[in-house]
């Protein structure tokens, strides 16, 4: 079962400033889904559309199998998000700002007690949270969203802003509540190295169209089916004349070959010692994480 | 209705040490501080005034003078602005819009808080009045106890009558700060309203301006000060208008306004006719010539 599933979303400000065109997307339960796509792609007005922030134009929203237009209340008790910025009351500590949150999902009391260890801030005291680090914060903002023993996380951008230390101390309890409490996480970022240690499945969103979707080994695969392999031989000319098919660029002495996949790279050297070439270098460059993100959003 | 309580409870716990409530504090007791300390300086004129049958009297009015045409209306502008901002400066908006409960809920329970507050505020005012009857005669021996007996009938009419009169601000300054995030706006605009309000005091016309009432009941029975409309009926209509415009705009906030725009735009039109309708029914046969010129300020509320 997904525990989100998006068909044909669309949204617009006006007729002039479409945001989201089409968008689908499918976020299998006990996953953690990275959302990512550059500053501006729609990654935000999805999450908000999805969470009933902003009324949906077009298109079919249903999270844990039920349409959140019909099901707003029942879908929103199973929800624990973080938009952006943490909401906390800055004026009040950690422990009243949870009590406030405590008092609408009517948890238990010693719910507050557990989601505050869970996020590592059971020592914080009477410490007002206008006083925390931008990390505290982020951890409160976390605390908030999982008052509710939810079973789904949606958090926008949740390490922004974070130095290393804090980036690293984000990612590994969202690990461990997807692992130990199976709670399916659906993260957006523009941080590629982020969601590459993070997620299990990946969805990329350019100019308010999905560019990819699929499991993170879907997104490797494409990592490892394209690049390039630099190649210098004794003879320049006939090596370009037999590598015509390949596309090929040359840049003083060397080769430039594009290549599909690794199976390229032995075809081509197979290729050039049969016709007796000899090859003195060939260093394969492959695409590493960004270059596939910039060739699927160009 | 559990759903309420609890929203109400939280939306409670977001006024501990906000400036909100310390303002509630300090706005309710700050006159009567003033006109204690005076009273215990100038002991023995309050000797006099304790002697009175009338000191309960005296001392309401005195209170009453600076609290109804200024103090209490810069009070509500403040409180209300601030209530809204608690949400704004803290980005909270978008994660109580996403907690499990309807938007009437959180408008509602929002409203009645600020109605306690309200509420609140004329309790600790009137404890303060009848403090600073009692103290003087707690640290002076030579200062009698009030003489007069506790005019408690007569506490709660005028208390009713200047919360009725304090009800448009309250209604168009919880709209004003509920849908502008920079306070600096509606707090602005409710000054202004507030001070071309207190300039129009003498005008003819005076009932029709809704900042206007606090200060008019106060005024009340002075004979410079014309009074043709019925001015409570005003203050409740003014106020179910702001409430109701309010609500339904609050509902709409998730949406893009601008692509509803018409279907708000006959909402409020309904809400204006009805609200028409209801003052046109509050106003007395003696005020006939004053329904025209409301009609006319209805009208110039709507296209404005």
């Amino acid at each position: 079962m997904n525990a989100i599933e998006v068909k044909n979303l669309g949204y617009q400000f006006s007729k002039n400033q479409i945001i989201l065109q089409n968008i689908s997307l499918c976020v299998p339960e006990g996953s953690i889904y990275g959302f990512l796509g550059p500053n501006g792609a729609g990654k935000t007005t999805t999450l908000r559309l999805i969470l009933g922030l902003l009324k949906k134009q077009n298109g079919d929203i249903s999270i844990l199998g039920k349409a959140l237009e019909r099901n707003r209340i029942e879908v929103l008790q199973k929800i624990g998000s973080l938009i952006e910025t943490p909401s906390i009351y800055s004026h009040l500590t950690a422990k009243e700002n949870l009590e406030i949150w405590r008092k609408i999902y009517q948890c238990p009391k010693n719910r507050i007690e557990e989601v505050l260890h869970l996020v590592g801030l059971e020592d914080v005291g009477s410490k007002k949270t206008g006083q925390f680090s931008l990390g505290m914060k982020q951890r409160i903002g976390i605390a908030i969203a999982l008052l509710h023993n939810p079973k789904l996380l949606i958090l926008d951008e949740p390490t922004n802003g974070l130095d290393p230390n804090g980036m690293i101390e984000i990612r590994d309890l969202l690990k461990s509540l997807n692992k130990n409490y199976g709670i399916t996480i659906l993260i957006s970022s523009h941080l590629l190295s982020e969601i590459e240690k993070l997620t299990t499945h990946i969805g990329v969103i350019h100019q308010g169209k999905m560019k990819f979707e699929g499991t993170l080994e879907a997104f490797f695969k494409l990592k490892n089916e394209s690049g390039n392999v630099k190649i210098r031989t004794n003879s320049l000319m006939k090596t370009t004349e037999l590598l015509q098919n390949y596309g090929i660029s040359v840049q003083d002495n060397t080769i430039e070959v594009k290549i599909q996949s690794e199976l390229d790279v032995a075809s081509i050297l197979k290729t050039l010692i049969t016709n007796d070439i000899a090859v003195y270098e060939a260093t394969t460059n492959q695409n590493n994480i960004e270059t596939v993100f910039m060739n699927l959003i160009n | 209705m559990t759903t309420f309580l609890y929203s109400f409870q939280s939306e409670w716990i977001k006024l501990r040490r906000s400036s909100a409530l310390w303002l509630t504090l300090v706005g309710g007791l700050l006159i009567p501080a003033i006109i204690l300390i005076a009273r215990l300086i100038r002991y023995k004129q309050t000797s006099q005034e304790n002697a009175l049958e009338q000191v309960w009297t005296i001392l309401f009015n005195r209170c009453w003078e600076n609290m109804a045409i200024l103090v209490l209306p810069v009070g509500i502008i403040l409180v209300a602005s601030l209530i809204h901002q608690i949400e704004y400066r803290n980005n909270a908006w978008k994660q109580l819009l996403t907690s499990p409960q309807s938007l009437h809920t959180i408008f509602w329970s929002k409203y009645l808080v600020v109605f306690l507050m309200l509420f609140g505020f004329f309790i600790l005012l009137n404890l303060g009045i009848y403090l600073t009857g009692v103290i003087p005669a707690l640290f002076y021996s030579s200062i009698p106890f009030p003489k007069g007996k506790f005019p408690i009938a007569f506490f709660v009419e005028k208390n009713l009558y200047f919360m009725l009169g304090i009800l448009p601000i309250l209604g168009f300054q919880y709209l004003m700060s509920l849908h502008i995030k920079n306070f600096i706006v509606p707090i602005g605009i409710g000054f202004a309203l507030l001070v071309a309000s207190l300039i129009g005091i003498s005008w003819e016309h005076n009932y029709t301006l809704p900042y206007n009432y606090a200060a008019i009941e106060y005024l009340m029975g002075n004979r410079h000060l014309p009074i043709q409309g019925n001015i409570r009926s005003w203050a409740v209509s003014y106020f179910f208008l702001a409430t109701i415009i309010s609500y339904v705009l609050f509902l709409f906030k998730n949406q893009d306004l601008r692509l509803h725009y018409g279907k708000v735009l006959i909402i409020v039109f309904i809400l204006n006719l009805l609200w028409v309708i209801c003052i046109w029914g509050f106003s007395t046969k003696k005020n006939i010539t004053s329904k025209s010129s409301m009609l006319i300020n209805i009208q110039y509320v709507v296209h404005s």
